[in-house]
Parts: C-alpha cells; sequence; structure tokens
C-alpha cells in the first residue's frame, strides 16, 4: 500500500483535482471561474490551492488575454493524473482492507 | 498522517460528487452550440415557410434532416476529440426517433388536424424528449423543456397572424436563450 499524498487529500484540493481529472481531453484546461464554481470555492481559498499543486508539479497555469480580458485557465499535468489515480486507489485499498 | 476508512469513503464520495458536476457541465458546454443551431434552423424554417407556404412541408423536412444531420457532425466531432464519452450517440439515435416519429405522424395527421394545433405537435414532442433525457443528464434540460413547452400551449391563446410569430419566437428564441444559458453555465474543453 502505497503512502498518503498530504498535497492531494486535502479536501479542496482532492476536489480540484477530481474536477481536472473529469475532463475527457488529457491535455483539457478549464477557467478558473468554471472551476470556482465546480469546487464550490472562493477566489482566494482556489488561488491559494493551484499555487500549491502547481508548486507540486500537479497542475499547470495559463494566463492569457482574451477579448482584452485577463483569464487563467488550469489544466493537469500528466504528474498529476498520475498521483491522483495512486491516491484514489490508495483511498479503495483503505476501505477495502477495513471490510476485508 | 494516516486516513481510516470512513474518512476515505467521503473522499471516495467527493470525489463522484465532483466528477458527476463535472460531467454536467461539459454536457452542458457541449450542447450549447447545438441548441443555438437548431434554435436558428427553426427561426429559418418559420422565414422560409412565410415566404414559401406551399414548399412547407418540404422546407420542414430539409431543416430537420439538415439539423440532425449537422448534430451527428458535430457529435462525431466531439467523440474524436474525446474518446471516452459513449453517451452521445444514444441522444442522436433518440433525436432521430423522434424527429422520423414527428414527422410521420405530422404527415398523417396533417390535413385532419386544424394547422394551429400542427405547429405544436413537433416542437412539444422534441421538448418532451428533452424533459426525459434531462432526468438523466441534467436539471436544466428538463426546465427548458417545461419553459419551452409551458410558452407553446400559451401560444395558443393567440390568433393568426401572431400565433405564428409567436410559434417562431418561442421555438427558436427557447433553442437560443437555452443553447446560450447551457455555454455560459457548462465548461468547454
Amino acid at each position: 500500500m502505497s503512502g498518503v499524498n498530504e498535497v492531494i487529500h486535502q479536501a479542496m484540493r482532492l476536489r480540484i483535482m477530481a474536477a481536472l481529472n473529469a475532463m475527457s481531453l488529457k491535455k483539457a484546461a478549464i477557467e478558473f471561474t468554471r472551476l470556482k464554481a465546480l469546487v464550490g470555492a472562493t477566489d482566494g481559498n482556489l488561488g491559494a490551492h493551484l499555487e500549491t499543486l502547481e508548486r507540486a508539479g500537479y497542475i499547470v497555469i495559463e494566463k492569457r488575454f482574451e477579448e482584452r480580458k485577463p483569464q487563467t485557465r488550469v489544466r493537469m499535468s500528466p504528474a498529476g493524473r498520475r498521483a491522483f489515480a495512486e491516491h484514489v486507489a490508495y483511498l479503495r485499498e483503505i476501505i477495502d482492507s477495513a471490510g476485508a | 498522517m494516516t486516513i481510516d476508512p470512513n474518512e476515505a469513503a467521503t473522499s471516495l464520495q467527493d470525489i463522484a460528487t465532483i466528477e458527476r458536476r463535472t460531467h454536467e457541465a461539459l454536457l452542458y458546454g457541449g450542447s450549447s452550440g447545438i441548441f443555438v443551431m437548431w434554435g436558428v434552423l427553426v427561426a429559418s424554417g418559420y422565414g422560409l415557410v412565410e415566404f414559401y407556404p406551399r414548399s412547407a412541408m418540404i422546407i420542414w423536412l430539409a431543416i430537420t434532416a439538415a439539423g440532425c444531420a449537422a448534430t451527428a457532425l458535430i457529435v462525431a466531432l466531439r467523440r474524436r476529440a474525446c474518446a471516452q464519452e459513449t453517451s452521445d450517440w444514444r441522444l442522436v439515435w433518440a433525436l432521430a426517433a423522434l424527429a422520423a416519429f414527428g414527422a410521420t405522424w405530422s404527415y398523417l395527421l396533417g390535413p385532419i388536424v386544424p394547422r394551429p394545433l400542427m405547429y405544436s405537435f413537433q416542437p412539444t414532442l422534441y421538448l418532451l424528449g428533452i424533459i426525459l433525457a434531462g432526468l438523466w443528464l441534467g436539471r436544466f434540460f428538463v426546465v427548458l423543456g417545461f419553459v419551452g413547452i409551458a410558452l407553446i400551449v400559451l401560444g395558443h391563446l393567440q390568433s393568426e397572424p401572431w400565433l405564428r410569430l409567436w410559434m417562431a419566437a418561442v421555438q427558436s428564441g427557447t433553442l437560443i436563450v437555452g443553447g446560450i444559458w447551457l455555454g455560459r453555465s457548462g465548461v468547454s474543453q
């Protein structure tokens, strides 16, 4: 059994990773405001957690201008996808071993 | 740090909730263009029938065929990009079945049923399909279907020529406004 991933396991970061992982395209990015609505976060809260995930190399944050408005888009990195899959497998192992 | 089974179960439940919400938002974002396109097609259909009333049947058949073909194309392009999406084709087949059912009965009932009722038959049939699809796909589709049907039924308080104008505005407007709302509340990749 691999250990707990403390970066991902925090409740809000787990939601962020779940939302990004659910995007069907591997390189799909989601806009900051849409992600905020999906995970139920505030601007500051989401920004702080995204920074943590970016530092861990799990997500990529892209900033660009669209129609002269700044837009922040977030996508999961391959390392993030792997780490999330491992964390979900770890959570399932805990439940399975408790039931055995 | 250790995680107990209850905490693990809660986390997995949380993940499932967010995944469901994200899939719903992706579906909303992906359907937006399809709804707007159908709205524009319906508006064009009413416009063309106004100028060529004798060709109404051909015009509506062409509009329905063009809409179904364009929807199939959009879904095919999306499926090519997102290999794991599997439910879209069933929706297209359901739409095609509804279109065939509506067209057949419109053809058979057209000469007997009063014309104002025929303005409502196919649109309410499609909106019923949207309501039923919404039971699985997301509550917005249910709301959109009920609003559309209510507005169409309300239209029968009008008489010609306002009835036709009302139907054109309500049917195309519901689809276009609904499509724009879907785009705003959904997620596109």
